[in-house]
């Protein structure tokens, strides 16, 4: 099985290690490929490098403003969530591909129905996001957890699609594929849903985004050679 | 006879054996490491859960040398455990990782697949 785990930090932005050692600690740990936010030059590896980009967006004009400027420019785009409005926007919007976090900072798990419909339609991916839960403890993470496992309800019941990422800001805080299944599972997926979320799922992702950027596939349409 | 009998198979609970990988910053021993994972187990499945899985640390399997151990548990329980074992980030005074490298129904099997260097392809 082919793990990704599409959201980590280098210290190209906020991450604490080098994008070497990223890269050195996803292959001691089994992954197929990883995203280092905001990597454009992809080094030499046989990991398979993405290249995401993160919008953090303070309102939902901004949020369609950067998808406009960074959708050609990176393999995944993702939006960092928290806010409610920017949640949904980033639901609405099919130039997204992932939702991190949509929970961050809030008593609530930040979705609600109309969002994760909005997402299926559009095929935007709520993230799992096991930094959240790891950094926390006690009643908080029973929170966070509790908000995770109300997004995963709500996902499994309209098929939006889920992905589990590390959100790793040190090469510490990287986990395999299978233990970000693992946490999944305990978040409420069945077991193949919750392996498929750091596996196909993501790699979907990243190979229809590879094909648009590359012009071979449209909205329905895809250039078979 | 002091002991009660042991039970017949039929009646004895399923049980798996996890193979579990630890990498950290240093070398760790496996008291450091029994208490993170005790720890880790109790915060995320709490007390009935951890008593329900039936979770036992090989001491003896626990190879310091190459950071390797195996730990026991019910066969129901077996992702709710690795997810703990996920949880852990420290142990003793080293960030660490603990990375499932593959599940076995006996001692046996583990063990073979313990000194397999080829375990990359169970997990």
């Amino acid at each position: 099985m082919d793990y990704y785990d599409l959201h980590t930090y280098s210290s190209l932005t906020v991450g604490e290690n080098t994008t070497d050692e990223m890269i050195a600690m996803a292959r001691k740990l089994g992954l197929r490929g990883i995203g280092v936010e905001g990597l454009r030059e992809k080094p030499a590896t046989e990991l398979d490098m993405v290249s995401c980009y993160i919008i953090y967006a303070k309102n939902p004009q901004q949020l369609m403003e950067d998808a406009r400027k960074y959708r050609d420019s990176y393999e995944v785009l993702m939006v960092s969530g928290g806010d409610y409005e920017v949640n949904r926007a980033a639901c609405e919007n099919p130039m997204i591909d992932v939702l991190c976090h949509p929970g961050k900072g809030r008593k609530d798990s930040g979705l609600d129905h109309v969002c994760v419909k909005a997402a299926m339609e559009n095929n935007v991916a709520i993230e799992i996001n096991f930094r959240e839960i790891l950094e926390n403890y006690r009643k908080r993470r029973v929170r966070i957890l509790e908000g995770i496992k109300r997004n995963v309800m709500m996902c499994r019941k309209f098929g939006a699609p889920v992905v589990t990422f590390s959100g790793a800001v040190t090469k510490w805080g990287m986990r395999a594929g299978r233990e970000l299944a693992a946490v999944a599972s305990m978040a409420g997926m069945e077991l193949p849903d919750a392996i498929a979320s750091a596996s196909t799922v993501p790699e979907q992702i990243v190979m229809n985004n590879r094909l648009k950027i590359a012009g071979k596939m449209w909205q329905g349409v895809t250039v078979n050679e | 006879m002091n002991e009660p009998r042991m039970l017949p198979p039929s009646m004895r609970p399923k049980k798996r054996y996890v193979i579990f990988e630890i990498i950290s910053e240093s070398p760790v021993e496996f008291k450091d490491f029994s208490v993170a994972a005790w720890n880790s187990l109790l915060s995320s499945l709490g007390e009935e859960s951890a008593a329900e899985a039936r979770i036992w640390i090989i001491p003896n399997l626990y190879d310091a040398r190459k950071q390797k151990g195996v730990l026991r548990c019910g066969n129901a329980h077996v992702e709710s455990v690795r997810g703990a074992l996920a949880m852990i980030s420290m142990v003793g005074e080293s960030r660490s990782i603990v990375r499932g490298i593959g599940i076995t129904g006996t001692i046996k099997s583990a063990k073979e697949k313990y000194s397999d260097p080829n375990l990359k392809q169970y997990a």
